[in-house]
């Protein structure tokens, strides 16, 4: 009960934030050049007076602080605007995106998170081996290459050359038939549903554009894992645990892992965030129709509404992903509470 | 003679490092009998430790026998297996460590951790039955309670029997313990070796206590190995060692460890100073410094509570307690480094109580007051050099410009505190720990202050580095007509440094009076208490025993 108020007024706490967000980000897009009402107009040729029209009608006419107010108003009661270039609103414009960024992140965080502990902690266990430097290197790759790099060249020898993946084209085979809108998760929906075949469908779509963000963040987790591992291994408990004659693997696991994993949590956190944002690159390389390449189609446009909601929709995940990640760390450290 | 349960032949253990290898251990040779007593003392560096991780091969990565033989009831265990040295440890040889919240993994209960020192071996019965048995046998109170508790959670000493009851969970037939007590407070410390040496008997277990402390090791152990420089320089059984030290290295560590007898002269091999004599103040003069009713509270702690006392010119007094008992703050609060939350300060006179903290350094009192810190290390700038740290109130608060005046001034100092002239431009990280301790107290002495505030000044030095400092102090004290307040937890050293003592507890006073009375004849049942938890050996009731 204590814990649930603690969290109540944590996210209290951010709502401050989430309103400089929204102010910050209205007036940025009002500061940008480009005008929405001429891109909006019927054509290159469209009078002035159309222009005016179309103004008018956006609301643009108006001095900026009322259109801010107005803008506000619309935030608070849930409303977030219409999409010129959609026609869609833009609530439900990023709730049918949505599911699809948060798929790929997920299972690109998952399988990021399934490369860099083992590499982590095994090149901690041996600091300056060749497994070591290995992982370094591996490392250093990600972080080097560009993901729309490594993106194509995933796609080049995977789909071109051996032809083993499929099409790199959104997250569903054109022909294959989609499951039933439950969550928007297509691995889950299949799932739900019973339908193996197009599961397996939807998860090989997914294989290559995940494998290309799990490489790029490889080398945060990998490397923190390391770092936090050989730290913890040189602690005065894990020679305890040494003394009282515990297995190799249990100290490394239960008296070690344990304890390096803690700020291997922080870094989850802001890797998280930090990807769903930045995966734009990933979604145009593979069609991925997830809300970064929405934005960025939208800032192009000057459509200001979906970008601004992107914004907003980022700050609320942001907020909502250090939330979860404090209270994953209370649960894990006893000397930690949920503050 | 039986098989010892272990034998060290001619052990040499070298750390690779960047300059090379160092080596810690040069030939130690030694033996100990099931369930006999062993104390190994020496100062820091002087590889007891590192003969004891050799044993237990728990040396860092860095360490490596280089050569010689351990035998483990008779069996060769060298160059063991991995395997085969995880299956003696615990079960047949185990460890105390220094440091025990540090050695306690702070993110498992306590409870587990005991039931996984149980259960790496056993791993029969009920563990959790067998894990209450051990932390009831260690006193921990209310283990059933207790048996999920975190060690942050506990204090240093209950953490300490929590390490205990870990390491005599398999019933092994050698228990290390190294530097148990160091960092703990003083009547801890009584609890826990006796503690450590009723279960040892019990068991039938046989002791290695590794320590710097001649005096812990001469009360708990029958014999007593000195180190010095990675050898064995003396060993011999306690009462020998203490009446007729053979070795020099040993002789001046006996020397140099103060007892409820030495003073400061003694313990470094001269004839006492004679008694202070002080020409009679003119009446009326005002104390040097008046304390009234102070009182510090950090929230809702209180952490200094109505203490009061008076200091003449030229007198030293000590202040002496447990950890908690608000001695530091104390001492901080005159220095002015902190405000106080209620009461008075005067210093000659005049109220400085009331000045702020923050402003207290444009003050002409500043200059007056000076402090000589705990930890010489931590307390030097490691980007300053020595002259500069000395340099520092001189040009701060002397008004000194740089040049000759500057120069002289420093290498006075630096004359004063027996600092040769050449170190003065060493960093602190090229000096030992006594030359910082005298960086430390030429840059108090500088401004030539009439109230010098000793916050622990010896307490992270070897024994015969402290014997030095004391010495030093007490000379400085004597030529230069400064006033004390000498903040320690060792009472011994108190008593040889003050000439009255202030005993506190929890923020208040709980006896005061003049040291030799105070200590001879204590009033409060606590300074008893504090008095008969002091480490020490004597060797006439021994023989006598």
């Amino acid at each position: 009960m204590r814990v649930l108020r603690r969290i109540g007024g944590r996210l209290l706490a951010s709502l401050p934030a989430l309103l400089g967000v929204v102010v910050f980000t209205f007036l940025l897009m009002r500061v940008l050049p480009g005008d929405p009402a001429v891109f909006f107009s019927s054509g290159p040729n469209a009078g002035q007076a159309e222009i005016d029209a179309v103004r008018k009608d956006l609301g643009l006419d108006r001095p900026i602080p009322e259109q801010l107010l107005r803008y506000l108003y619309d935030v608070g009661t849930g409303n977030l605007g219409r999409s010129l270039t959609t026609g869609q609103t833009v609530v439900h414009d990023l709730g049918e995106r949505l599911p699809a960024s948060l798929e790929l992140t997920l299972c690109a965080l998952v399988l990021a998170l399934g490369l860099a502990l083992p590499l982590g902690i095994l090149a901690a266990v041996r600091p300056g081996s060749a497994i070591d430097h290995a992982v370094r290197m591996v490392c250093t790759l990600g972080v080097c290459v560009p993901t729309f790099v490594s993106g194509l060249l995933l796609v080049y020898v995977f789909y071109v050359q051996f032809g083993i993946a499929p099409d790199p084209t959104g997250r569903l085979d054109i022909f294959a038939a989609s499951p039933p809108d439950i969550t928007g998760f297509l691995l889950i929906d299949f799932a739900l549903v019973g339908d193996w075949e197009g599961w397996q469908a939807a998860a090989a779509q997914l294989v290559l554009p995940a494998l290309t963000m799990a490489l790029f963040v490889l080398a945060p987790l990998a490397r923190m894992t390391r770092a936090s591992m050989l730290s913890v291994l040189g602690s005065d408990f894990i020679r305890t645990a040494r003394s009282i004659g515990l297995s190799r693997w249990r100290v490394v696991a239960v008296y070690g892992l344990r304890n390096a994993i803690l700020p291997v949590l922080t870094i989850i956190g802001i890797v998280f965030s930090t990807m769903l944002g930045a995966n734009v690159l990933v979604e145009k390389v593979f069609s991925w129709p997830g809300i970064g390449s929405y934005a960025l189609d939208a800032l192009l446009a000057s459509d200001y509404a979906p970008v601004q909601g992107f914004v907003l929709l980022m700050a609320a995940v942001f907020v909502m992903v250090n939330l979860l990640i404090d209270v994953l760390y209370g649960i894990a450290d006893p000397r930690v509470s949920v503050a | 003679m039986s098989t010892p349960l272990l034998r060290i032949e001619d052990l040499h253990v070298g750390f690779s490092t960047r300059a090379g290898e160092v080596k810690a251990v040069r030939g130690v040779s030694l033996e100990i009998e099931p369930g006999a007593t062993l104390g190994i003392v020496g100062e820091s560096g002087s590889g007891k430790s590192v003969t004891a991780y050799a044993v237990t091969r728990l040396l860092d990565r860095a360490g490596r026998i280089t050569g010689g033989r351990i035998f483990f009831r008779g069996r060769d265990i060298t160059h063991a297996t991995g395997g085969d040295m995880q299956a003696l440890r615990g079960g047949a040889i185990s460890m105390v460590f220094q440091n025990p919240r540090a050695a306690l993994n702070p993110i498992r209960s306590i409870g587990r951790q005991v039931m996984d020192a149980l259960g790496a071996g056993s791993g029969a019965g009920s563990l959790r039955d067998q894990a209450l048995a051990l932390l009831h046998a260690v006193l921990i109170r209310d283990p059933e309670q207790r048996f999920d508790a975190y060690p942050h959670e506990m204090s240093g000493g209950m953490c300490q029997r929590v390490m205990i009851a870990m390491a005599i969970a398999r019933a092994p037939a050698l228990l290390i313990a190294d530097e148990p007590t160091t960092g703990l407070d003083v009547t801890t410390q009584k609890t826990v070796m006796d503690l450590l040496a009723r279960l040892t008997a019990e068991r039938d277990m046989a002791l290695i206590l590794i320590t710097h402390d001649l005096g812990l090791a001469a009360q708990y152990c029958g014999q007593v190995a000195v180190m010095q420089d990675g050898e064995i320089v003396e060993r011999a059984d306690a009462v020998t060692l203490f009446q007729r030290p053979i070795h020099p290295y040993s002789r001046r560590l006996v020397a140099a460890s103060p007892t409820p007898r030495s003073t400061v002269a003694e313990l470094v091999g001269e004839a006492p100073a004679p008694p202070l004599t002080r020409a009679p103040e003119p009446a009326g003069t005002p104390p040097l410094l008046e304390v009234q009713g102070l009182v510090k509270r950090y929230g809702r702690v209180t952490a200094v509570d109505d203490v009061s006392f008076t200091l003449r010119p030229g007198e030293s007094l000590g202040l002496v307690g447990e950890s908690g008992s608000g001695k530091s703050t104390i001492s901080r609060l005159i220095c002015r480094l902190i405000d106080r939350s209620a009461g008075d300060v005067l210093f000659r006179g005049e109220d400085i109580g009331g000045l702020p903290a923050r402003d207290f350094h444009t003050s002409p009192f500043r200059r007056e007051i000076q402090i000589v810190f705990q930890d010489p290390h931590e307390s030097l700038n490691p980007r300053f050099s020595a002259f500069d740290s000395i340099a520092h109130p001189l040009r701060r608060l002397g008004g000194l410009k740089e040049g000759g005046a500057l120069r002289h001034c420093v290498e006075e100092c630096a004359h004063r505190v027996g600092l040769p002239p050449d170190l003065l431009s060493r960093f602190p990280h090229q000096l030992s720990g006594g030359q910082k301790a005298r960086v430390g107290i030429a840059r108090a002495i500088a401004l030539k202050p009439r109230l010098l505030v000793l916050d622990e000044p010896t307490a992270a030095l070897d024994v015969s580095v402290q014997a030095l400092i004391l010495k030093l102090l007490d000379d400085l004290r004597r030529q230069e007509d400064l006033a004390f307040l000498f903040v320690s937890h060792d009472l011994n050293v108190v008593r040889m440094m003050c000439e009255r003592t202030i005993v506190l507890r929890q923020g208040r006073i709980v006896e005061q009076g003049a040291s030799e009375a105070l200590f001879a004849n204590p009033k409060a049942a606590y300074t008893r208490e504090l008095l008969a938890a002091i480490p020490h050996f004597d060797p006439e009731a021994a023989l006598v025993g």
